[in-house]
């Protein structure tokens, strides 16, 4: 139950959110999908919310050079609707957040900010070596997804920095993301895998994979893509893979979900994964 | 016809009770109970009565007679002595505004002495479970047989067994609990959602100690009931804290409330024995169900009634036998909810019975078909003579002739992947009304203009299934009149004659027939005076009639000295369903392709309203069957909001194809009788049958989640 009022402020420059982000007891408000329930349970106590989304800067995709920028408060539905083939996985994510209401308000820097273990553009944002773009009044400085997350709902991220947009270099290759709910739509991923491939000839020359809601954080499992590399993504480089991403997880038992299932589903959805990135890095149409 | 305000409840704008607001209105709150069972040893609200803006707290001992039924075990209206569940009610504040009021309700300390958590309601029973009501953990029992049951089972060539349970399930009704009460001048004005505001302005009179007269619900719009409304205690918190506070009280439950506090339908542990002869004809069935009740009885008793009762389904049983308990445990509490005790017997019974055909050797429809009742057969388990308008056969027929369950090996066979394939079927009964001996009657009130408008108020109420446009569309028949110039009206208690609960599938049945009553001695009447205008002259323009549901003429082997205490029906209604769907044999995902509802209805008098009703009951089935179930860890519940407690949504939800199966019910209104309960019956079973046709395994537990699904694959 809130207890205490809130300043409200609406920055249209990142210098103006950056200087009110720096007062104390500051939150960045994007669409409030995750912020509004959890003050209202009590969760959180801001003092200033900041609202970003009316800053230029943090809407809208580009292509930048060698990299498609994607500016922080842009909605899930605005992604969802792009034809990216660059960005599959994280849009594959965008795709299946909530409801799309909830996607209509739902921001990528939000599920970035979030850090939920199960946030299902996660793992697309991890594979697809996005980096994410911080400014504050001391600077900016730009942080790689590998190592944005430190634990369950928590990241390097400062109170006093904006997530000002998040950078996906345009690489060759298919990618995807994958979940497992009990139902088929507004669930939280019970399990989550992404995946990217990069094919040449026939024979996978890169690779990455990514786990959500089986561990403290998203996480990327290397020693599973190195496993691809080389091979022809065939069943049994397949199936060591999935070996690999077994032993990398670390899930628990909740009211979500168990541990033994998490588990059990995690193979055959990394697997599922793997065969639809496949697909897509081979630029025939997914089944 | 469509619904009354169809338009308003669509687009949002309907007023529902929670959106009135009066001059002066303070808001209310409850402080609830953190823990499962202790002892109450202090309650202090000096600091929440001391806060700014808190006009009223109140604790048992301010509520003049602090129980919510005429039995300790009815629970009190807010716990003084002891708590028995987390939820439950401690002290009401009333406040200026909801945050203040919350927040006051948090601040009431409440000092209590855990005691041990009756959890299991397996063990409940036993010596050293604590005792959670002076007569021990027992609410209820029902016990009885048709003749010698184990003779009949050893007799028979084949008997199958299953051991089943089904979970607790969530009513999950769009609104929430709430509204407004009033009072003024030694009378108590209540606008809150009820699907028995008789029952309600009772339990108010008793807590405040005053006359019935001088409590008046006006029971609606309501956002859903499916039986929660029922037991519920908002009406009661609403009138205690507007005398308490002297001033318009509103309040409203959070779902969070709501998953902890709310009433949840009865978890069962089942265990049945069907016997059959070599060609496929029912020899006997013997069940034995354990109900929990959580600590309160509500209707725990009266929800194994109609388990007794339906343990048997829609079959000529030559002997069969039930035994059940209902107990109170520290979990839940759990009340009326659609189907009322039937789905958790019907999936034992059904899923023996797809057992039994698998055994047998014989298509499923093909056994059920030679055992089925027919219309004015006698009763398997109590033996009394059903209503003649009952089509079970030709609600299953209907049911398998569709394509869904023609093509079936077809479906079977273009399985692909991980993703097995099934088809399952299912059937069940239902009894319409409160049974033989319960006095149950509907009443109907008309009065007409000069112009020949008339106006009717009856009852039961509308929670949300249109039942007052059904009203209207009987009385527009039997007054050949258009539908324009007749109003009716429900809910009221001041204006509807007293009619009893929307409930046990008895609206369009007993209100119907009331309306239908009415309007019979007022075109009788009319014609003899000869029009409108002279009735209101002659002050002999309004009517009452009054409509009692038949008790069965013959009460079979129930001795007639405890009709009441087995309730038997004269009329049923019968549903037959088809579920096709796949199964994933890796990850236990399930999905539904389609479902067939056939369901017997009588007369549809409103088809619309039917299929609504039908493809309602379908979809909360398919919730019971696969995803939603309270869960508790010694008492303290896990599923607390609708993030962790999962409902279908849209796109879980397949294609039904609902069947009207209409028929003539000799005893309903233009034939109807009731249908909204057994059409969320037979779903569980279906998908039971449909899953074990897919990968083998026949499901013992509801829901069948993938974890469980896959543990029985393994």
């Amino acid at each position: 139950m809130p207890t205490t009022g809130f300043t409200y402020l609406r920055p249209l420059t990142v210098a103006d959110l950056i200087r009110d982000l720096a007062e104390p007891g500051a939150f960045a408000l994007a669409g409030g999908t995750d912020l509004v329930p959890l003050r209202a349970a009590g969760a959180i106590t801001p003092a200033v919310l900041v609202d970003v989304k009316h800053v230029a800067e943090l809407r809208g995709v580009e292509t930048e050079g060698d990299a498609i920028r994607i500016g922080a408060a842009t909605t899930l539905a605005d992604l969802g609707e792009r034809d990216g083939r660059s960005l599959d996985a994280i849009l594959d994510g965008a795709k299946i957040v909530g409801a799309a209401q909830t996607r209509e308000r739902a921001t990528l820097g939000g599920n970035l900010c979030r850090s939920s273990p199960a946030g299902d553009t996660l793992c697309g944002l991890l594979v697809l070596d996005a980096v994410a773009e911080l400014q504050s009044l001391d600077g900016i400085r730009h942080v790689p997804v590998r190592d944005f997350f430190t634990g369950p709902s928590r990241n390097v991220k400062k109170p006093s920095e904006a997530l000002v947009s998040i950078r996906v270099p345009v690489r060759e290759g298919g990618s995807a993301y994958r979940r497992f709910t009990y139902r088929r739509s507004m669930d939280l991923a019970v399990v989550g895998v992404a995946a990217w491939l990069s094919i040449e000839d026939g024979v996978c020359v890169n690779a990455a994979i990514a786990i959500g809601a089986v561990a403290p954080t998203p996480r990327l499992v290397p020693a599973a893509a190195e496993t691809l590399v080389g091979t022809t993504c065939d069943d049994e480089a397949i199936a060591h893979a999935c070996e690999h991403v077994v032993a990398a997880s670390s899930p628990i038992d909740d009211v979500r979900g168990t541990r033994d299932h998490r588990l059990r589903v995690l193979r055959p959805l990394t697997r599922d994964t793997l065969l639809l990135a496949l697909t897509r890095a081979l630029g025939s149409s997914p089944p | 016809m469509p619904a009354e305000q169809a338009r308003e409840i669509v687009v949002g704008t309907l007023e529902y009770v929670t959106d009135l607001r009066f001059p002066g209105m303070l808001h209310g709150a409850v402080t609830r109970s953190a823990i499962p069972h202790g002892r109450i040893v202090a309650i202090d609200t000096t600091k929440a009565a001391a806060m700014p803006g808190v006009r009223a707290v109140l604790i048992g001992a301010d509520v003049p007679c602090n129980r919510l039924g005429p039995a300790d075990v009815d629970g009190p209206v807010l716990a003084d002595q002891r708590v028995r569940q987390v939820g439950e009610a401690i002290a009401l504040v009333a406040a200026v505004d909801e945050g203040t009021a919350r927040r006051a309700a948090e601040a009431v300390v409440v000092t209590v002495e855990p005691l041990p958590v009756v959890a299991d309601p397996r063990t409940a029973l036993s010596p050293e479970v604590p005792k959670l009501h002076e007569g021990g953990n027992l609410a209820g029992r029902i016990g009885f047989a048709s003749g010698d049951v184990e003779a009949a089972l050893a007799a028979a060539d084949v008997v199958v067994e299953r051991v089943v349970g089904t979970g607790a399930q969530e009513h999950v009704a769009i609104e929430p609990p709430g509204g407004v009460a009033l009072w003024e001048a030694g009378q108590v004005t209540i606008w809150c959602g009820s699907q028995n505001p008789g029952l309600h302005r009772r339990k108010v009179a008793r807590a405040l100690n005053v006359e019935i007269d001088d409590v008046r619900l006006v029971a609606g719009p309501v956002g859903g009931a499916f039986g929660a409304r029922n037991d519920d205690p908002m009406p009661v918190f609403l009138a205690v804290l507007a005398k308490a506070a002297g001033a318009p009280v509103h309040m409203r439950m959070t779902r969070e409330e709501v998953m902890a506090a709310g009433p949840k339908r009865h978890p069962f542990h089942t265990t049945v024995r069907v016997g059959f002869t070599e060609d496929g004809d029912l020899a006997a069935s013997d069940m034995t169900a354990l109900a929990d009740t959580g600590p309160y009885v509500t209707s725990g008793p009266n929800v194994l009634k109609t388990s007794a009762e339906m343990s048997v389904g829609p079959y000529r049983m030559p002997v069969a036998r039930f035994d059940g308990r209902v107990v109170y445990t520290n979990n839940a509490n759990a009340g009326a909810f659609r189907g009322y005790g039937v789905p958790q017997v019907a999936f034992a019974l059904e899923t023996a019975i797809d057992e039994a055909a698998a055994r047998l050797g014989m298509d499923p429809v093909e056994l059920r078909m030679r055992n089925l009742l027919r219309g004015g057969d006698r009763h398997g388990l109590y033996g009394h003579a059903v209503t003649p308008g009952l089509r079970a056969a030709e609600t299953l027929a209907a049911a398998a002739a569709d394509e869904w369950w023609v093509s079936r090996r077809e479906w079977q066979r273009a399985a692909r992947g991980p993703w097995r394939r099934g088809t399952g079927i299912a059937m069940a009964v239902k009894g319409v009304g409160l049974g033989s001996g319960r006095g149950d009657a509907a009443r109907a009130r008309l009065i007409c203009d000069i112009n020949g408008h008339v106006r009717i108020w009856a009852g039961p109420n509308h929670t949300g299934q249109a039942i007052d446009v059904a009203y209207r569309q009987i009385a527009a028949d039997v007054l050949g009149m258009d539908p324009a110039r007749i109003t009716v009206t429900v809910g009221d208690s001041q204006l509807v004659p007293e009619s009893g609960a929307t409930a046990a599938s008895r609206s369009m049945y007993a209100g119907g027939s009331a309306v239908a009553a009415v309007c019979e001695r007022y075109k009788a009447a009319l014609a003899e005076a000869g029009g409108p205008a002279r009735l209101v002259e002659l002050g002999r323009a309004e009517f009452e009639a009054t409509f009692h549901l038949p008790d069965v003429a013959d009460p079979g082997l129930i001795p007639p000295k405890r009709l009441g205490d087995h309730a038997p029906h004269l009329v049923y209604g019968c549903s037959a369903q088809v579920v096709r769907l796949e199964v994933h044999e890796l990850t236990g995902e399930i999905r539904v392709a389609g479902v067939v509802c056939a369901v017997d209805c009588g007369r549809a008098i409103n088809p619309g309203a039917v299929i609504g009703q039908a493809e309602g009951g379908v979809a909360q089935g398919l919730g019971f069957a696969l995803m939603e179930e309270h869960r508790l860890d010694g008492g303290r519940p896990l599923t607390t909001s609708l993030e962790n407690y999962l409902i279908p949504t849209a796109r879980d939800v397949p294609e039904i194809r609902t069947l009207l199966v209409e028929g003539d019910e000799p005893t309903g209104p233009m034939g109807a009788k009731g249908m909204s309960e057994v059409v969320i019956v037979p779903t569980g079973p279906a998908v039971a049958a449909a899953v074990a046709d897919a990968v083998g395994v026949r499901p013992a537990r509801l829901p069948i989640t993938p974890e469980r699904l896959l543990e029985g694959l393994r």
